[in-house]
């Protein structure tokens, strides 16, 4: 038993290497700041790490079950389009547009899934194309679509001096939160979640087993993409006029939480890690301004080396050798 | 004389201990027969002796070319071996389907750009030659060396995985399960060149399951058990008692069983051949592949819809655990339904349903939370085996349980199946020993040629009569065609490519779409060209042909340097093209065009080769650092990208000379079209050396690249490496159009994107193996010309971007499709 405590097992296990390093960084940026107070530190981490964790929660299922979606951008512009356009200029019901995003994104995720499981196309370029036809086809059909805004109750959402029910706690991170416990819930505890990990760690295990794979596959992609217009819906309150490129600012960090915190492909990881991983990039960013790197690259730079050194930890491929 | 001796060879993989201690002697100019029961370490043994594992403790010796006395060897890979005079064929037939016979035969043979030389080395022009021969004499007649090998039949691709070993005129020809691939007249064959060898002074190491073989071409056997050699007896001393009573250890395999069996009950399962009862016991046997893994697979849709059937598969690592997940998870996976309350799941619950099996099947396990690969493989097949009882099934179907377990484990599973059967459980089991079926089945079904050919009562089983039934009565035993015609397991993972003569014009269209991948794309091409002219007459402009060249030139050259890292397969696939050629343009304006360095002589290699470090080192990372491509080339995009933005916060704007020509004629010649050619021509001179068609076998099947010797990771490595020194060209290309460098992400991240898409759309298959930069060309020119078209029809830009999503998906679509069609013709 001995060589099962050993910390790379309890690595696996837990999240310990992502820990250290989000304290190690609250720590570093609250002592170059010389200020460690809940509004100046924790408050403005948490609210960036909020947008981060949600727009990232839908890839960290589709890489669970042992695919990509780099859609996820699109649905998040179809979010924000979509609600500022038809709330802020056409004065649509909220909970009507809310709807409409809903409808799209079930409908553009469940069929990329599908349509991946069904004929083994790489999701890569599914996704990347189900990317082009959405933003293409919402544009393309009104381009008046770009110049709305958000309601006013969304966007004290989002304040950062804004309460959760007289707590210090800007709503959408106790809004986060409870999205974190709820998609850890139904990931860990339900016989749904537990077919996902299921379908991504062993497929034909899996489809043996009585998991109906194509399912799975069909609904997490629909999942991934409403997550992701949920995040598009929140960041219609945080923006002022539609932008098609608010959703590229999520893709790759998010990917990059997923990754950062520790979530492999094939049924390793779950959406606390993302978490963990939103956290953690979204302090290395703050940690990056307040070293007062002028250069806008050196983020980025450090995002890639990170990722780089936490893969090498675990999750690396087997061996060709092993393999034959 | 000694050629090969090893001694005390032991390996462990995790838990496992595979192999023990094996001391095993080859002499020169003998056929030395290895058995042992599956999971006795002969497999682990061959992978040794072949480079592929190395040994934790022990030692190999080797006798040198000249008949010196053996000395210590410790091959390195599959390539050292058979440098030293080793080659192996392995059970799984390897062979890449997509690729010619010809080049299967001599794949691995030469080097990464250059052709084997040497004194040994055989000149190009006599390939053909040799081929045909070894061909022949495995054969009786030579195929078609030039027809993909996926086209020939099972038997013929295992010849063409011997004749591959063959042509390295090996001193010791390892052949593991080599022939139950084999139809009859080709295993003589084989016989006879092994012969052959063994008179010239080679030997041959010969694994089979079949005591019928091993009879007829063994000199020495030696045997396996656990891991450890038992035993190494002359052939007349051989005879299958000794053999068998070596195999299991002299002990019964099962205690015989002395009560009475119950009467069977009711019967639950009704198939051809098979009306199965409660309580009882059906075996499944017959030599490999006679159809009865397939009839096991059918049983389980035969079954009422009232009935619970539950079923363990065969191969236990893809079909039955889940690698990542705890010992527990793999337990409930088929009844998770079970532990919820309330729709959430009971750990506590889950963890007593597992402790009941626990104890019932002897589990030895710490705690129910580590992960299933901490067991050793027989407490891994428990689990599995409690994970279908968990169901409560009232048929149990299992394919060849024991395989590759120790004999403990073995022990409590056959007591517990009958502790099973006698609860009125009715259990039907496919398995591979003869000995199984003897002390554990109420009767028996005997396969031969793809249906049950034969039935055998408890009262009739004895190992004779069994072993008579495999081969069909005597009469029929000249006439068998072997498992040639009955698909086996091998059959269904290699894919069929298409039919050798295909007739009607549509199946010929499809053939040709499936070999030659970019023709589909030119069509589309063509017709989307014909298309802009139609829409825009000024389309076929000379000056508009010169703007045509600089803008299709960037996005066609990045896809074009996405393309080598895909062909090569198992993933590979470069993210970072597009931040790669950004941030050679920012390289290009702000350090040498900023800093007055101008010429041409320095400023296009710098492109180059700055393109082609940075591909190296995504290929060092995917193929030696073992990162999954995706991950690696995603970090590489932070990275670059990054680096761009820190150099050139703003468009950098500057150009000079050649340059600006570049971006529009370079001596009356469109300078775009100067760019796409460099690669193209560069591409069509390294298929002239083995580089490329290495690259595709490697992408086509990596196992057999990689056994036959071929330097998997360095090929790879070397088609990122290219990839990155054409994306430099494509930031030469982009530099040349807009004068100016710039490295915001909003101008990068649509062409990572559209350098995939381009790949996918000129037909390149994103798994690898085959296609080709000329296809991802046409594929960034299908882009390009879409996006014209709307753009001449005044449609918004925005719609363009959908309609080129919604031709992607149709064109990968179409591209499985054609595949799959040509696949499943039969």
């Amino acid at each position: 038993m001995n060589r099962l405590t050993t910390l790379p097992h309890l690595q696996r296990r837990y999240p310990l290497l992502q820990l250290a390093v989000l304290v190690l960084l609250v720590l570093e940026i609250g002592q170059r700041d010389a200020d460690f107070s809940w509004a100046d530190l924790f408050a403005p981490i948490l609210l960036q790490a909020s947008f981060l964790g949600i727009a990232a929660a839908g890839q960290t299922l589709v890489v669970l079950v042992g695919g990509l979606d780099f859609a996820i951008a699109a649905y998040i512009v179809a979010g924000d389009l979509l609600i500022t356009h038809l709330v802020g200029n056409e004065h649509w019901n909220f909970a009507a547009a809310a709807a409409l995003v809903a409808a799209i994104c079930l409908a553009g995720g469940g069929f990329t899934g599908w349509v991946c499981h069904r004929f083994q196309l790489e999701p890569l370029v599914i996704t990347l194309a189900m990317s082009s036809i959405v933003v293409g086809a919402l544009v393309g059909t009104n381009t008046t679509l770009l110049n709305g805004s958000g309601p006013g109750w969304l966007q004290t959402f989002s304040q950062a001096n804004a309460k959760t029910f007289g707590l210090p706690v800007p709503p959408i991170v106790a809004f986060w939160v409870v999205l974190a416990a709820v998609i850890s819930i139904v990931l860990l505890r339900t016989p749904w979640g537990r077919a996902l990990y299921l379908a991504g760690s062993g497929p034909r295990a899996a489809e043996l087993a009585g998991v109906r794979t194509r399912r799975v596959w069909t609904g997490t992609y629909a999942a991934s993409a409403l997550l992701a217009g949920l995040a598009g819906v929140l960041l219609a309150g945080y923006s002022t006029g539609g932008d098609t490129n608010v959703g590229n600012t999520y893709l790759f960090p998010g990917l990059a939480a997923v990754i950062v915190g520790g979530t492999m492909m094939g049924g390793r990881g779950d959406y606390l890690r993302t978490c963990l991983g939103a956290l953690i990039v979204t302090a290395l960013n703050f940690l990056i301004s307040v070293l007062d790197i002028t250069s806008a690259g050196a983020q980025s730079i450090v995002f890639g080396a990170l990722i780089l050194l936490f893969v090498a930890f675990y999750g690396r491929e087997r061996r060709l050798r092993d393999r034959v | 004389m000694t050629l090969l001796a090893v001694e005390a060879l032991a390996k462990s993989f995790g838990p496992t201990k595979a192999l023990r201690a094996c001391t095993l002697e080859l002499r020169a100019g003998e056929v030395h027969a290895l058995m042992g029961e599956n999971g006795s370490g002969k497999s682990t043994l061959v992978k040794i002796l072949s480079g592929v594992h190395r040994p934790d403790a022990g030692r190999i010796a080797l006798a040198g070319a000249a008949g010196a006395e053996p000395a210590p060897v410790a091959p390195r890979g599959p390539r050292a071996a058979i440098a030293s005079g080793v080659a192996t064929v392995f059970q799984e037939v390897q062979c890449v389907p997509a690729q010619s016979v010809l080049e299967n035969l001599w794949l691995g043979v030469d080097g990464i750009v250059r052709r084997a030389k040497g004194s040994g080395a055989v000149p190009a022009g006599r390939r053909r030659e040799r081929a045909t021969e070894v061909l022949t004499r495995l054969l009786g007649a030579c195929p078609d060396l030039d027809a993909p090998a996926g086209s020939l039949s099972l038997s013929e691709r295992q010849a063409v995985a011997i004749g591959r070993s063959l042509l390295r005129d090996p001193r010791v020809l390892i052949l593991d399960e080599a022939t139950s691939a084999l139809d009859v007249a080709t295993r003589d064959r084989l016989f006879a060149a092994c012969r052959e060898l063994t008179g010239r002074g080679g030997s041959v190491l010969f694994i089979s399951h079949r005591m019928d073989e091993v009879e007829q071409i063994a000199d020495r056997v030696t045997v396996l058990r656990s891991g450890e050699s038992v035993g190494t007896l002359e052939r007349e001393r051989a005879d299958i008692d000794t053999l068998v009573r070596l195999m299991t250890g002299g002990e019964q395999l099962v205690a015989r069983e002395t009560r009475e069996r119950a009467e069977p009950g009711a019967v639950l399962l009704a198939a051809d051949g098979l009306d199965l009862r409660a309580g009882e016991i059906v075996g499944l046997a017959g030599l490999e592949g006679q159809g009865q893994d397939e009839y096991l697979r059918a049983l389980r849709a035969k079954a009422d819809a009232g009935t619970r059937v539950a079923a363990v598969a065969r191969d236990r690592r893809e079909e039955s655990i889940f690698p990542p997940l705890s010992i527990r998870e793999n337990f409930t996976a088929a009844t998770l339904r079970r532990d919820a309350r309330a729709g959430l799941i009971s750990t506590g619950r889950a963890r007593e349903r597992f402790a009941a099996y626990r104890e019932r099947l002897k589990i030895k396990i710490g705690r129910d939370s580590d992960p299933i690969t901490t067991l050793s493989g027989g407490n891994q097949q428990k689990v599995v085996i409690a994970r279908a009882l968990a169901g409560d099934p009232q048929v149990l179907l299992l394919n060849d349980p024991t395989r590759g377990i120790d004999i403990g484990a073995k022990h409590d599973v056959y007591a517990l199946l009958r502790d099973l059967a006698a609860s009125g459980l009715a259990i039907v089991m496919l398995s591979t020993e003869v000995d199984e079926h003897l002390e554990l089945m109420d009767r028996v079904l005997v396969f031969r040629e793809g249906a049950p050919a034969a039935q055998l009562r408890r009262d009739e089983l004895t190992r004779a009569a069994l072993v008579t039934e495999f081969f069909g009565p005597a009469a029929e035993q000249d006439a068998e065609s072997g498992p040639e015609n009955t698909a086996g397991p091998q059959k269904a993972s290699t894919a069929r490519i298409s039919e050798p003569a295909p007739t009607s014009f549509a199946a010929r269209a499809a053939r040709l779409a499936v070999e030659r991948t970019w023709v589909v794309p030119a069509v589309l091409a063509l017709a989307l060209l014909i298309a802009n002219v139609a829409a825009q007459h000024s389309f076929l402009e000379w000056h508009s042909w010169i703007l045509t060249f600089a803008e299709v030139a960037t996005p066609a050259l990045a896809a074009m340097a996405s393309t080598p890292a895909i062909l090569g397969g198992g993933g590979g696939i470069d993210i970072s093209i597009a931040p790669l050629f950004v941030f050679v343009s920012v390289v290009v304006e702000v350090m040498l065009l900023g800093n007055g360095i101008a010429g041409a002589a320095v400023v296009i290699p710098v492109a180059v080769l700055v393109g082609a470090a940075i591909g190296a080192v995504n290929g060092a990372l995917v193929n030696y650092g073992r990162y999954q491509a995706v991950v690696a080339t995603l970090c590489m995009n932070f990275i670059l990208s990054g680096f761009a933005l820190a150099y050139a916060p703003a468009p950098a704007a500057g150009t000079t000379g050649w340059l600006t020509s570049l971006g529009t004629t370079v001596a009356g010649i469109p300078g775009g079209l100067i760019l796409l050619a460099v690669p193209l021509l560069a591409w069509f001179g390294l298929g002239r050396t083995p580089f490329v068609r290495t690259l595709c076998a490697v992408g086509g099947s990596e196992t057999t690249a990689y056994t036959a010797g071929v330097n998997v990771p360095a090929v790879r490595t070397l088609g990122y490496a290219l990839g990155g020194a054409i994306a430099g060209l494509a930031g030469l290309a982009i530099t040349a159009q807009l004068h100016q460098a710039e490295a915001d992400t909003g101008f990068v991240t649509p062409f990572i994107l559209l350098a995939i898409a381009a790949v996918a759309l000129g037909g390149t298959p994103l798994t690898g193996g085959r296609g080709s930069l000329f296809g991802s060309l046409l594929g960034a020119a299908v882009i390009f010309l879409v996006e014209n078209l709307l753009g001449a029809l005044h449609i918004s830009s925005f719609w363009s971007q959908a309609v080129y999503g919604a031709t992607l998906i149709a064109a990968v679509l179409f591209a499985a499709r054609t595949a799959r069609s040509g696949r499943s013709s039969r």
